[in-house]
């Protein structure tokens, strides 16, 4: 990721990462791109087996680097494909989501979603909402590493 | 340098001085920060406070970061750049030292400056910096540099020394060229009078005599914990060490430390980052083993380091009495019983 | 003059071992620092008249536990620690049947730090705890002042007054639960902006030198590597930029989310006076809101990040 975090016109074009989970959201991506949906092109995904894989380092390793933008997003509750893992994930992410707050990372800096793999749709919209709040943000400047 | 170089200003003069040095130099000094103090560059005379015999962290970090950048790094994959570009360092006054402080940077110059091996970073630092040291008119609870064969008057490793006399009023004076320089560059006149230089001895001789412990005889601790370094000695004190790296981190004479690379994409750093013989990680292979296994091993070897390594090998005992890990230590593991201990023990 | 519960303490110390009941007991001894005291590890039954129990005994003995999984354990316990003891019975670290738990009353402990401020070592000829009293000599002659305005912060607004688990009492209090709000400094932060928090936060995290003496003095923190300490992959730069420091901060809160007693061990190790207290309260404010859990009141219940509900939290889900 050695783009620079704006444009040649000037605007500010954040740099966001997505963690999908394999069976849902990945494949929602999936089903996206093949039905020719449109979303900004400012995400980068990485694909996990599982929301639940997500530890919290991976998210405040990728703040720390200057990500301006944070995605997690599993199957919908109840459609884990290992049973339960999006449901430990979501205690994990809601705690760490409130400490971000506390600590005052801006809210919205990491955002969550649930998208099964049928809504490439809602895919599409979800990319399109995050990278607008994120450019309403601006760039992150908070936790990120200087040396 | 011969007391003819004695000069005394009254002690609400000294923000002044301290004004006048800042046009030519970065000065750091003692400054509150929460219920303590530590070394900060100041803007202003007023900012420093004197009051506290010792800050809280020891100023070593002014000559050895707790990161310091080596070098910079970018590779386009055929070749990497280096950038050996240093921070630059402009002259700087250290004000307000303690004696203890003052003399644990002569024991960093042992090992950062040698005929062997100079290490450049440190170095600029030290040229830097002209060292005026401020002799201790009362002893904290903690201190105990008289058992490291110091005194609260001690000028090794100083510039200058001040010594505070009786009647509100301060005694200046250099003791190296450094020192001299930095006070022509100050509007102090040489004016101590023969009494001025009297009360100056006297406080001197005061100081030096507040504390009358018994000095550690270095050699003969370092001969005895070479043989009792298999022995019960250590079944103790290690049960409550937390492991934690207070007493390293706050000691002016510990130095040791952990190269990394700190990288992202093509480019990064090598930096040099403080490290702590109490910490597990400190000795751990990449084979997993790890020859100092618990914490007996851990403190064990803190103690051989500091009073028997050390003295092997720079003829001093890296410890200057300063107190620091005493009185911050979580668990009240105590250096002056450990000494204590150690000279009355009879067992190995 | 000893106090009964010290007296009972000894005697009770004494026969556990003479008795080999137990192998060790985790206590605490007269420190080398005027009145201080400091973790003990006796064996012996000779060497349990070096024992002490008085408003100073802060420490968190429960850390200590994990070194001394082969042996059975007799551990003093102030009713705070006792939650700590849950805490690890629950995540299965420690066999109940091996521990002893002696508890003892508090009353609330002492700060050192604000003991220090009011008599600083270098002043004092002498320090003695009477009733509710810490009684200051001073060459200016004697003062009194009452041990409730020398608490540690926690204890000022304590409401454990009664151990969870044990299996002596050593002891009873009278002492009634505080009334003031344990997290009030939590909700002022929570009415601020966002970057009026981040500008606290690094603040506070400015002070902080990685020394890791919050974390080892935690009863929780007991993994045998820690993230910190990790190196394939690397989680964490150990430099001095401000970032590192963060997020070593925040990795343990989440990691201590719903096993955060609120015991103050790690206040107390601070030498830097880090106000670790905002970010701990936050934790247990939350595990209480969000998952209606409250850490170290029952060793059968799993913690809450070990479990899930169906109900959880959602609303934050696009």
């Amino acid at each position: 990721m050695t783009q620079q975090n704006s444009s040649q016109s000037g605007t500010f074009e954040p740099r966001i990462l997505a963690f999908l989970c394999n069976w849902c959201s990945y494949a929602g991506a999936d089903l996206a791109g093949v039905s020719r949906l449109q979303y900004p092109p400012n995400v980068r995904v990485i694909r996990l087996p599982c929301s639940g894989r997500v530890d919290v380092g991976f998210i405040l390793r990728a703040l720390q680097s200057g990500i301006d933008g944070v995605l997690v997003s599993g199957c919908h509750p109840g459609d884990c494909h290992y049973q339960t893992g999006n449901y430990t994930a979501r205690r994990r992410l809601t705690v760490l989501r409130s400490i971000l707050e506390h600590v005052g990372i801006e809210p919205g800096r990491v955002q969550f979603s649930w998208v099964s793999a049928s809504e490439g749709n809602k895919f599409s919209e979800v990319m399109t909402t995050l990278a607008e709040s994120i450019k309403a943000l601006g760039p992150a400047k908070r936790m990120v590493k200087k040396l | 340098m011969s007391v003819d170089q004695l000069r005394i200003i009254p002690r609400k003069d000294l923000p002044q001085w301290l004004d006048q040095m800042l046009s030519s130099f970065t000065v750091v000094a003692p400054t509150p920060q929460a219920d303590y103090t530590n070394f900060k560059v100041i803007t202003s005379g007023d900012q420093v406070d004197l009051e506290s015999v010792n800050t809280r962290m020891s100023p070593k970090h002014l000559f050895f970061p707790k990161t310091e950048r080596l070098f910079g790094f970018t590779t386009d994959r055929q070749q990497v750049d280096l950038d050996g570009q240093r921070e630059d360092i402009p002259p700087r006054v250290l004000f307000g030292l303690r004696p203890c402080d003052a003399r644990a940077v002569t024991m960093l110059d042992q090992v950062f400056d040698t005929d062997i091996f100079r290490d450049t970073s440190y170095v600029v630092r030290r040229q830097a910096t002209t060292i005026v040291t401020l002799a201790c008119n009362r002893l904290a609870a903690s201190c105990f540099c008289t058992r490291l064969g110091s005194n609260p008057a001690d000028t090794v490793g100083s510039d200058v020394i001040i010594v505070e006399l009786p009647d509100n009023r301060l005694a200046i004076q250099p003791l190296t060229s450094k020192g001299q320089d930095l006070l022509k560059t100050a509007d102090l006149p040489v004016s101590a009078t023969a009494p001025d230089i009297e009360a100056f001895a006297q406080a001197i001789h005061t100081a030096q005599n507040a504390d009358s412990t018994e000095p550690i005889d270095p050699d003969q601790l370092a001969r005895k914990l070479t043989t009792i370094y298999e022995s019960d000695f250590w079944d103790h004190d290690h049960q409550r060490c937390l492991a934690c790296g207070t007493c390293t981190y706050l000691c002016p004479t510990c130095h040791c430390f952990d190269i990394a690379d700190e990288a992202k994409d093509t480019t990064g750093q090598r930096v040099r980052n403080w490290d702590s013989c109490m910490f597990g990680l400190f000795t751990l292979h990449a084979s997993g083993h790890n020859p100092r296994p618990v914490q007996k091993h851990r403190l064990r070897q803190r103690i051989m380091h500091k009073f028997c390594y050390t003295i092997d090998r720079y003829n001093q005992a890296f410890c200057v009495g300063c107190g620091r890990c005493v009185s911050r230590c979580p668990v009240n593991i105590d250096l002056r019983e450990i000494l204590n201990q150690l000279e009355d023990y009879q067992g190995g | 003059m000893m106090s009964p519960v010290e007296q009972k303490l000894q005697t009770v110390a004494a026969d556990l071992l003479s008795t080999e009941k137990v192998d060790l007991v985790i206590a605490y001894e007269r420190g080398t620092a005027g009145i201080g005291v400091r973790p003990a590890f006796i064996c012996d039954p000779a060497n349990t008249d070096r024992l002490v129990y008085n408003p100073l005994c802060g420490h968190n003995l429960s850390v200590y536990l994990h070194r001394h999984k082969d042996k059975k354990v007799a551990i003093v316990a102030k009713p705070c620690d006792t939650r700590s003891l849950v805490g690890l019975i629950q995540e299965r670290q420690i066999e109940r049947d091996s521990l002893t738990i002696l508890a003892v009353p508090c009353e609330g402990v002492i700060d050192p730090t604000r003991l220090e401020a009011l008599a600083p070592a270098e002043k004092t000829r002498s320090l003695a705890i009477e009733n509710d009293q810490l009684i200051i000599e001073t060459d200016n002659g004697q003062q009194h002042t009452p041990l409730k305005d020398l608490l540690s912060p926690g204890c000022c607004t304590c409401t454990i007054t009664e151990p969870v688990i044990s299996d002596q009492l050593l002891g009873t209090s009278n002492r009634q639960p505080c009334k003031t709000d344990e997290f009030a400094q939590i909700k002022v932060l929570a009415e601020k902006t966002s970057q009026d928090r981040w500008e606290d936060f690094c603040a506070e995290m400015s002070k902080c030198i990685t020394c890791f003496a919050c974390r080892n003095a935690c009863p929780a923190c007991y993994c045998t590597t820690c993230f910190v300490d990790a190196s394939g992959p690397k989680w964490l730069g150990k430099t001095d930029d401000l970032s590192d420091v963060q997020i070593f901060h925040i990795t343990r809160m989440v990691h201590m989310a719903g096993r955060c007693t609120g015991c103050g061990a790690c206040l107390r190790a601070c030498p830097m006076g880090v106000n670790l207290q905002k970010y701990t309260g936050k934790i247990r404010l939350d595990a209480r809101e969000f998952f209606d859990f409250e850490a170290g009141d029952d060793p059968e219940v799993k913690p809450p990040l070990s479990t899930y509900s169906e109900s959880d939290p959602n609303e934050f889900f696009m």
